[in-house]
């Protein structure tokens, strides 16, 4: 089939309007942070999820918060605590006296945006839940199915001080998210504006500039971002360079990597390559949007070996060492 | 009446001593025998459960040859012994002591006669002179354990002579196979060439040779000024070459970098947005890509001149 790539350009053209006047809305209360929004914009348009690693206070919560207000979309926090239970994030049936039966308690996970915050304090089965419900989109809850609504983007946080009496993510289940956000403090001019505003009381309303129905028109637009052949194969290379780095000669990282990107990985980086483009107004990927979300989307994908660990070679250093050596198309 | 009385007590004890004997006893196969013959001395009991059979000492001029371990024949306990003389003689094996449940019985004592042989030297014929010592050959094995000590030494020799001989042989010198080292600008013009030369435009196969140019183009700029752009998009490869521009004062000027900029992003819409750009663009572009690459050769060309004149100042 013809792919007329100027047609799509020309729709993405029309279709994307609303990523300036979301971001601009999400402005009015996060200062900076910019590559966190350009992030979930992704995850939002990727119909993926974003795992958000950062010390507290870099407004992760607030981030979600006002993308969910000026998506005009249902949003819900949980607070991931070592007592919390599986029925508290997806729901339970309880027992209604007036009605003589059980009647089905729905959790806070039924709502388009939810902050799972500090997900590494829950134990696995509560972890469990939740990621389950991310990837299949339904919950059981006794005998009845419930679709979850569209869209759903969960945005998880986690901390990377204070482990002590913290469940760490098994990496099958942290591979279900889309991204890996690493967050880190803003510029100094920027935590200016943060002070003062925060001093003043400053920070305008967020009103709802998206509607979820938009969205859903721009994910089904992004799916139309033409991806060119020798792009698949590029991301292919940088994906298979973490699972077989001596054949991209890069012998020294052999040792280093214990297992390499899955192939939701390989989805994964198309589908964000895609929806950079689509952020970009392109109808058309290139090399740069796969460079802009490699990082993102292969961190938390690679698993390093104890001598990386003792070398102090990071998943990140890895990745970067991969894209500085596998050919540009 | 006191005869009576008398044989009934004689008659209770006897009684009462058969009952208390276990009937241990003692048997030979012969009791007479010649200087160093055997004779079979078997102790035999009732089988109980503790039976301590004498060591067989004090046999004067006799001596226990061999001592078999206890028997047991359906309820009987036989110890076997095989006793010897080396003197002529009558010799008493005495009572033995056999404890049987702690409590001990006897056996009856033997008497046995050692007869010496005899010698008839008349009857004698000849006398044969004391056979010399006989030399017998060694078996492969002990052959192995005479001369075993001398071969380990012989071969770890061998192995120090080898690993010597290895180590000092003269080694020959590898061939060295010279690389012809192509400067980047002859190998980026006959690239260009042969790209030409292969008509790739003209046959419909616009990406190909588009991302053919670009790839020469790159290949050269990372060979020429030593940055990595085959590994780079487009946009890192421009900041890379402004960077480099300034560091290194080459002075490229603002209309290469824009004609290279123009060139590799054209070149993208071609290979990744399926753009079929027109004859006249894509000649074009490929003088554009030729004098880029003119272009830094005569700036890298005419910095290494400026190098060299002061070196020689």
């Amino acid at each position: 089939m013809e792919v007329d790539v100027r047609a799509i350009s020309e729709k993405i053209e029309r279709e994307s309007a609303f990523v300036d006047l979301l971001s601009m809305e999400m402005n009015k209360v996060i200062v900076g942070q910019k590559h966190m929004i350009d992030r979930l914009l992704i995850g939002l348009l990727g119909n993926g999820h974003i795992l958000l690693e950062g010390v507290p206070g870099l407004a992760k919560t607030l981030a979600i918060n006002t993308l969910a207000k000026a998506v005009d979309g249902a949003f819900s926090r949980i607070q991931f605590t070592p007592d919390l239970l599986p029925a508290d994030v997806v729901g339970t049936m309880i027992y209604n006296m007036k009605q003589n039966d059980f009647i089905i308690k729905k959790g806070p996970i039924f709502a388009n945006f939810v902050l799972a915050d500090e997900i590494n304090r829950a134990p696995a089965k509560v972890q469990s839940a939740l990621l389950e419900a991310m990837q299949e989109r339904q919950i059981t809850i006794g005998d009845e199915t419930f679709k979850l609504d569209e869209p759903f983007l969960v945005m998880a946080t986690q901390n990377p001080v204070d482990q002590e009496g913290t469940y760490t993510l098994p990496e099958a289940q942290v591979d279900r998210f889309m991204l890996k956000v690493v967050i880190d403090y803003p510029k100094l001019e920027e935590e200016q504006i943060i002070m003062r505003a925060n001093l003043t009381g400053a920070y305008e309303k967020v009103n709802p500039v998206v509607s979820l129905e938009q969205i859903r028109k721009a994910r089904e637009v992004v799916q139309e971002v033409y991806m060119d052949e020798k792009i698949e194969k590029y991301i292919l290379d940088l994906v298979f360079a973490t699972r077989y780095p001596e054949k991209y000669g890069l012998e020294n990282l052999k040792g280093l990597i214990s297992f390499g990107a899955s192939p939701r990985g390989s989805i994964s980086l198309a589908k964000a390559a895609k929806c950079h483009a689509f952020i970009k107004r392109r109808g058309y990927v290139i090399p740069e949007d796969v460079r802009a979300v490699v990082l993102d989307i292969l961190r938390h994908r690679i698993g390093i070996t104890y001598e990386a660990e003792a070398e102090n070679v990071t998943a990140e250093d890895i990745v970067n060492q991969i894209v500085n050596v596998v050919e540009v198309p | 009446m006191k005869y009576i009385i008398t044989s009934l007590f004689l008659c209770i004890g006897f009684a009462v001593m058969a009952q208390n004997n276990p009937s241990v006893s003692v048997k030979i196969d012969t009791t007479n025998i010649k200087i160093g013959e055997q004779v079979a001395y078997t102790i035999s009991t009732p089988n109980h459960k503790k039976v301590i059979f004498p060591k067989l000492e004090n046999l004067d001029s006799l001596v226990v040859a061999e001592e078999f371990t206890v028997d047991t024949i359906q309820d009987r306990l036989y110890k076997k012994y095989l006793i010897t003389g080396f003197d002529s003689g009558a010799f008493y094996i005495k009572k033995q002591q056999v404890f049987i449940d702690s409590k001990a019985y006897f056996t009856d004592s033997l008497l046995i006669n050692v007869a010496t042989i005899p010698v008839d030297t008349v009857k004698l014929a000849k006398y044969y002179a004391v056979k010399g010592l006989e030399k017998e050959d060694y078996t492969l094995a002990e052959w192995w354990y005479r001369i075993k000590n001398y071969v380990y030494v012989g071969l770890a020799v061998i192995a120090f002579m080898v690993g010597l001989y290895f180590l000092f042989r003269n080694k020959k010198e590898p061939v060295k196979v010279k690389k012809v080292v192509i400067p980047p600008y002859i190998e980026a013009t006959k690239e260009l060439k042969n790209l030409e030369q292969k008509q790739l435009w003209q046959n419909n196969k616009v990406k190909e040779y588009y991302s053919e140019l670009t790839d020469i183009v790159r290949k050269y700029i990372g060979n020429e000024l030593l940055v990595q752009a085959l590994e780079t998009t487009t946009e890192e490869l421009m900041s890379l070459l402004i960077n480099e521009n300034k560091q290194q004062k080459l002075g490229l000027d603002k209309d290469t970098l824009e004609n290279l900029r123009d060139l590799l992003s054209q070149a993208d819409f071609v290979k990744f947005a399926k753009q079929k750009p027109i004859e006249m663009e894509i000649k074009a572009h490929q003088s554009n890509a030729s004098r880029i690459i003119e272009t830094i050769h005569k700036l890298v060309e005419s910095k290494k001149q400026e190098v060299k004149d002061d070196e020689q100042q």
